[in-house]
């Protein structure tokens, strides 16, 4: 079952990471195409500018979810590596619960904005879109798709602790640490 | 009250090993729902707004910079030159190490990027010509701090966009520093190697012919930060936009030579993605802890309690410097900066503190702070590389905090230091 999960999540990886680097690329070039126009035709187009901030808000929160799928999410090793490989898996599973649970409360909530937030819309874009669909809609659907990767870790962690699998969770490093980009 | 439920539970989920921005966020759902008459969205509202910046664009596109560049084989290059300009200085490739890591700064702005680009060639080379790895391994560790210190620099966007001070000054007041700093370290690597605390391998002498042939091979790599420090001297763009024309420069280069391929600029797009990703919501998470901070006056109270312990700045910031040393020790960095910065702002206002030196100190002693165990991520990633343990590590670094210390100190009671190239440049007040 845990491998069906595993596939299930691969798949929605692969979407996020196509989707992200889309995303970069399309700010790459569609601030490099600004910085043309305004010189070169003097005149800058007004909407690239807003694009981009959408663009780097999807980037954020999917590039979120493909970071915790890849165990990169930043955190302080403390005493996990101390203790026995059943505790250890006993302490993670409390550490993915509660992740669940700041997830569950941002899909909630979010749904919740979302619809105070659909009734503005975005400024200069050729088309008015609803302006949620580029604050609250991220972080909805990259929490979603957190919730399954964090239940599949707490699964994972729980069948250890059951002794049905050998310790050490996915995409934990030796040191337990990540480097966030400073 | 609210503030204990804030701090506490925050601390206790660090304790737990939750991953930080998760932490951020559960503590600042739990403090509204037991201490606060609010609703619950605000959260939602202000993670999704907090990012809506087109300052903070800046940060995936130097981070796609910095993997493009050190993919392209660019370390190598800027290496050779660096060891053909410093080589025959006594201590030889070690003040190679900091000179290449001066050069690269002027390309990256992550200091973790330096550490795992630029460091694998540095410590392969110092320890072939005869370096203890752990005395290259702390030199490299030492030196990559310098990455952010000079422009580009991702701390100093996160900065800027928090106390919305100008990214470009910033990034003009962090020149003389890192320059301070790259000196401060190749004295003390001078001292250690002739007191002879360290054993440093014969040195070859100064060759012109070699200085100049590596310089044109470097050429290329040099014309990034010459593109990025002419641009925001000129104000001719944005330092977003500069980030977008580095990364074009960047995969243009490694296409024109042949050592970029498009699996290579994927892979560095895939790299950026996870990495901003996962600092970005960071980011997101510390916005309603900081709203949180912001609105229960705390930092308006500490800023009376700091003034009636002394009005002297310079005292407040040397405490200053002190606690965020200590944090820096136990904390991760961008969490420091996002929960300190608009808790201590109001202070510095009211000192009459300059916002961009300050946030210059800041950068600095954040920066030390991934130099120091237990917690220091540069560390960790240099120990890696030179597979050697954190307490080896640690021993080899001590004497590389005076001249960082020495820095910081000079950094902070100097403002006009650092002030001078955006002042130059009419700037900056």
């Amino acid at each position: 079952m845990l491998a069906r999960c595993k596939r299930l999540l691969d798949r929605i990886g692969t979407v996020e990471r196509g989707l992200g680097i889309a995303l970069i690329l399309y700010m790459v070039a569609a601030i490099t195409v600004q910085v043309f126009t305004r010189y070169a035709l003097g005149r800058p187009i007004a909407w690239v500018e807003e694009s981009a901030t959408y663009a780097f808000i999807w980037m954020s929160f999917v590039g979120a979810s493909v970071g915790l799928k890849e165990g990169r999410h930043i955190l302080i090793a403390t005493f996990g590596a101390h203790l026995s490989p059943r505790k250890a898996a006993g302490m993670r599973a409390l550490v993915w619960s509660l992740v669940l649970l700041t997830l569950a409360v941002l899909v909630v909530q979010g749904w919740k904005v979302m619809g105070v937030e659909g009734r503005s819309s975005t400024i200069s874009l050729p088309i008015e879109l609803p302006r949620s669909w580029f604050y609250s809609m991220p972080l909805m659907v990259s929490s979603a798709s957190m919730i399954l990767t964090a239940l599949y870790l707490l699964l994972q962690e729980v069948s250890v602790m059951a002794g049905r699998e050998r310790a050490g969770g996915p995409g934990r490093t030796a040191a337990g640490t990540e480097a966030v980009p400073l | 009250m609210s503030l204990w439920v804030l701090f506490g539970l925050f601390a206790l989920l660090v304790v737990l090993e939750v991953p930080v921005a998760f932490a951020m966020g559960l503590a600042s759902i739990a403090t509204i729902v037991f201490t606060q008459p609010i609703p619950l969205s605000i959260v939602v509202q202000r993670m999704g707004t907090g990012l809506d910046s087109f300052v903070l664009i800046a940060i995936p596109l130097f981070v796609l910079a910095g993997h493009l560049l050190n993919r392209a084989g660019i370390a190598d290059r800027i290496f050779e030159f660096a060891a053909a300009l410093v080589g025959h200085i006594r201590g030889g490739l070690a003040h190679v190490n900091v000179v290449a890591s001066m050069i690269f700064a002027g390309m990256s702005g992550v200091a973790q990027a330096d550490a795992a680009g630029l460091g694998v060639v540095e410590v392969k080379a110092m320890s072939k010509e005869g370096f203890d790895p752990a005395f290259a391994a702390a030199v490299s560790a030492a030196s990559a701090i310098i990455g952010p210190i000079i422009p580009p620099s991702v701390i100093m966007v996160v900065y800027a966009v928090l106390v919305q001070v100008s990214v470009a000054d910033l990034f003009l007041a962090g020149f003389l520093p890192g320059i301070l700093m790259g000196g401060a370290l190749m004295a003390m690597i001078y001292w250690l190697v002739s007191t002879g605390r360290v054993v440093a391998p014969p040195t070859q002498p100064m060759s012109y012919p070699r200085l100049g042939r590596t310089f044109v091979r470097a050429l290329p790599a040099l014309a990034a930060p010459i593109l990025l420090t002419v641009g925001l001297l000129a104000g001719v763009a944005t330092p977003t936009e500069l980030g977008a024309l580095t990364v074009v420069y960047a995969a243009g280069l490694g296409f024109l030579t042949r050592d970029l391929k498009i699996a290579d600029l994927i892979g560095a797009t895939r790299e950026t993605l996870v990495t901003c990703g996962v600092l970005c919501f960071i980011i997101a998470c510390a916005v309603p802890f900081g709203w949180i901070v912001a609105t229960s006056q705390a930092p308006m109270k500490l800023a009376a309690l700091m003034m009636s312990i002394s009005d002297n700045k310079y005292v407040i910031l040397m405490i200053i410097n002190v606690a965020l040393l200590v944090i820096g020790c136990f904390m991760e960095t961008t969490a420091i900066l996002l929960i300190a910065t608009p808790t201590l702002f109001p202070l510095i206002v009211a000192l009459g503190i300059d916002p961009v030196h300050f946030g210059i100190i800041l950068v600095v002693n954040l920066l030390i702070g991934t130099l120091t165990p237990p917690f220091g991520v540069i560390l960790f990633i240099m120990m890696d590389i030179a597979k050697i343990s954190l307490a080896r590590m640690t021993r080899a670094v001590l004497p590389f905090y005076i001249p960082l210390f020495v820095t910081l100190m000079i950094i902070t009671y100097w403002a006009d230091f650092v002030l001078a190239v955006p002042r130059f440049f009419g700037k900056a007040n």
